[in-house]
């Protein structure tokens, strides 16, 4: 990262790659300096770089592997952050980082590599995303889902039947405020769906402002459905418990819905 | 098992069910009050027969109960098995304030309607925003409301008293100057009411064909003259509470009897004998601001029906000492409908020239 954030300052866009996302750890110091290089320096110079970091959950968890852990990048001021769900999104969105003259995490889920919800046809050299503008996945009436990544698929799954606004969020920082409190203010209802741990996870940033901004039209508490404050579990078993299934996320919705 | 029945002899013709005060299951003593009947007169109540625990609910709210129907079964106290769980009676829940979200309360302010007095279809009943929005929507849409068996009553008595009985209505004006001296000089001033139910018992002697009932081969003259007076209950309709044998009764008797009418008219508790046999009514529209209102409907199967409109001062001339002079006097017009059938203006004008006599002469 350190060679990485030279490069940079000397013109060059250099993409480096963490595996996995445990072993950024070692490199805080310099992402978090890399983060503020614009601000200390007045904006005479910048250190962009897209620093990719595959994640999150596979076929069995780990403590180092499986971790998501976004929210500690969005807590670094100058970083931008991407948590693509599907392939199309991932290349729209690592092209405008790549044009750009922010650092930018750019998160790759383990679990949506090669999986069918995340196939997409590619979408051609000209496709570029902004950042900070989600995708409404669904649209329904009875209550709003936000999430990104890997949970996108499984709020799909655990959702149909239902009349759900479900917004796949794409960027955390920036994050589209807009699609989801208006969503919210039409909705009344909101569930926060994450994998990372659910203590100060990036769900709890949402559910403040959208009791902030949307206070006087909700008409149920803001709930969050995450992964307990606990390491990704090795067993397959313990990791259908801990990560937010289709089966967990089903009988939250509708407990919120029922309310 | 103990039957709960509906009494035989209840007044009015039907009756439904409207509130069962114990749960299945719920420990009762004997006498204490089981249900709610609702007939088109009078709210009854059932008590228990004996003492135990109520079993079963064979009517439940809104059934139509008949005479002698079987409303509930209550196990005695003697046969509860030995040894089974003392029947704790369920504690009512306790009272809470019902609480609401911001998008309810948000939207209780803006549409003017009160979340705690609709039913919720949340979790334990919570009032939704959806509920709430669509009260507010049945609010601003025409609505349908089935009629209660009071109103169903009501509309077949008024519907049956004009199709059989020629109703001519005859006006009087009554001036209320005595009357009101002597409530003024009163320690505890009667009811306007009282004074108008012990003239009207008077006013029966210059025409006692005013208190009878029109049969097909004669007219049953009444000795009594049992006076009902209507009584509104708001939405709910109207009933006549009967102040029998007012011709024996003072005019203190007359407004403590009034005053206890129509306390228990208004809280729903009025007894069969209450609204039993009146034989000539009157409608004291004038309490709501009305200043004449014809014909008023005859309560059959009576002969006749007093109007009595709103006391106010009015500008009136007057011959004093042989010259005409205006004056300020509290008026009021009394009006009597008369089923013409039984009698003719000629008793009927007797009758009303009695009546403002005796208010207008009152000492």
């Amino acid at each position: 990262v350190g060679r990485a954030a030279g490069m940079a300052l000397a013109g060059l866009m250099p993409v480096p790659e963490i595996q996995f996302r445990k072993y950024a750890e070692p490199a805080t110091e310099q992402l978090n300096d890399t983060g503020t290089m614009r601000w200390r320096s007045n904006n005479r110079f910048a250190a962009p770089m897209v620093v990719r970091m595959p994640g999150g959950f596979s076929k069995s968890g780990d403590p180092w592997h499986s971790q998501t852990n976004e929210v500690v990048f969005v807590h670094q001021p100058g970083w931008l952050v991407a948590v693509p769900s599907n392939a199309a999104d991932a290349t729209g969105l690592l092209r405008t980082a790549l044009r750009g003259n922010d650092p930018v995490i750019f998160f790759e889920h383990r679990a949506l590599l090669d999986h069918p919800s995340a196939r997409r046809p590619y979408p051609g050299d000209e496709f570029l995303l902004p950042f900070g503008q989600a995708r409404t996945v669904s649209r329904g009436d009875a209550l709003t889902i936000v999430t990104w990544g890997a949970m996108v698929m499984r709020c799909e799954e655990a959702s149909k039947g239902l009349s759900a606004d479900i917004i796949d969020l794409r960027t955390l920082m920036p994050w589209d405020q807009e699609t989801v409190l208006t969503s919210v203010r039409r909705t009344r209802r909101c569930l926060i769906v994450h994998e990372d741990t659910r203590t100060a996870g990036f769900g709890a940033e949402l559910a403040a402002v959208i009791a902030e901004e949307a206070f006087l039209d909700l008409d149920a508490p803001v709930a969050r459905l995450a992964m307990p404050d606990i390491p990704s579990p090795h067993g397959p078993g313990f990791m259908e418990f801990a990560i937010p299934s289709v089966g967990l996320i089903r009988a939250r919705i509708e407990e919120l819905v029922a309310f | 098992l103990i039957d709960i029945l509906v009494p035989a002899e209840q007044e009015g013709s039907t009756a439904t069910v409207r509130a069962w005060l114990k749960n299945i299951g719920e420990a009762v003593a004997a006498n204490d009050p089981l249900v709610e009947l609702e007939t088109d007169k009078v709210t009854l109540e059932v008590s228990a027969p004996a003492a135990g625990i109520l079993e079963e609910i064979l009517l439940s709210r809104d059934a139509a109960a008949g005479p002698g129907a079987l409303l509930g079964r209550l196990r005695p106290a003697a046969v509860i098995p030995a040894g089974a769980p003392a029947p704790a009676a369920v504690p009512p829940p306790a009272p809470t304030a019902p609480r609401f979200s911001p998008a309810v309360r948000t939207a209780a302010i803006a549409s003017g309607i009160d979340p705690a007095r609709l039913p919720g279809t949340g979790a334990g009943g919570r009032v939704t925003r959806a509920d709430i929005d669509a009260a507010s929507r049945a609010a601003a849409a025409d609505s349908r409301i089935p009629h209660s068996t009071m109103r169903r009553q009501i509309a077949a008595a008024m519907t049956r008293s004009v199709a059989t009985a020629p109703h001519v209505t005859s006006i009087f004006e009554a001036d209320m100057s005595a009357v009101l001296a002597h409530r003024r000089a009163s320690a505890a001033p009667a009811t306007l009411t009282a004074y108008f139910i012990a003239a009207a018992a008077a006013a029966m002697r210059a025409a006692p064909a005013i208190n009878s009932r029109w049969h097909d081969e004669h007219l049953e003259l009444f000795a009594d003259a049992n006076i009902g007076i209507g009584t509104a209950l708001g939405d709910a309709g109207l009933v006549v509470p009967v102040i029998h044998r007012a011709q024996t009764l003072s005019l203190v008797e007359i407004a403590a009897r009034v005053a206890d009418l129509t306390a228990r008219a208004r809280a729903g508790r009025l007894a069969p004998e209450d609204v039993r046999g009146g034989t000539f009514t009157i409608s004291n529209h004038g309490v709501s601001g009305s200043l004449l209102a014809a014909p008023v409907i005859i309560n059959q199967p009576q002969s006749a029906i007093l109007g009595i409109g709103k006391v106010e001062k009015r500008v009136t001339v007057r011959e004093i000492d042989g010259a005409d002079a205006i004056q300020i006097r509290p008026l009021c017009y009394v009006s009597l409908t008369i089923d013409h059938r039984v009698v003719d203006g000629f008793q009927a004008n007797s009758w009303l020239a009695a009546f403002t006599k005796v208010l207008e002469s009152w000492k």
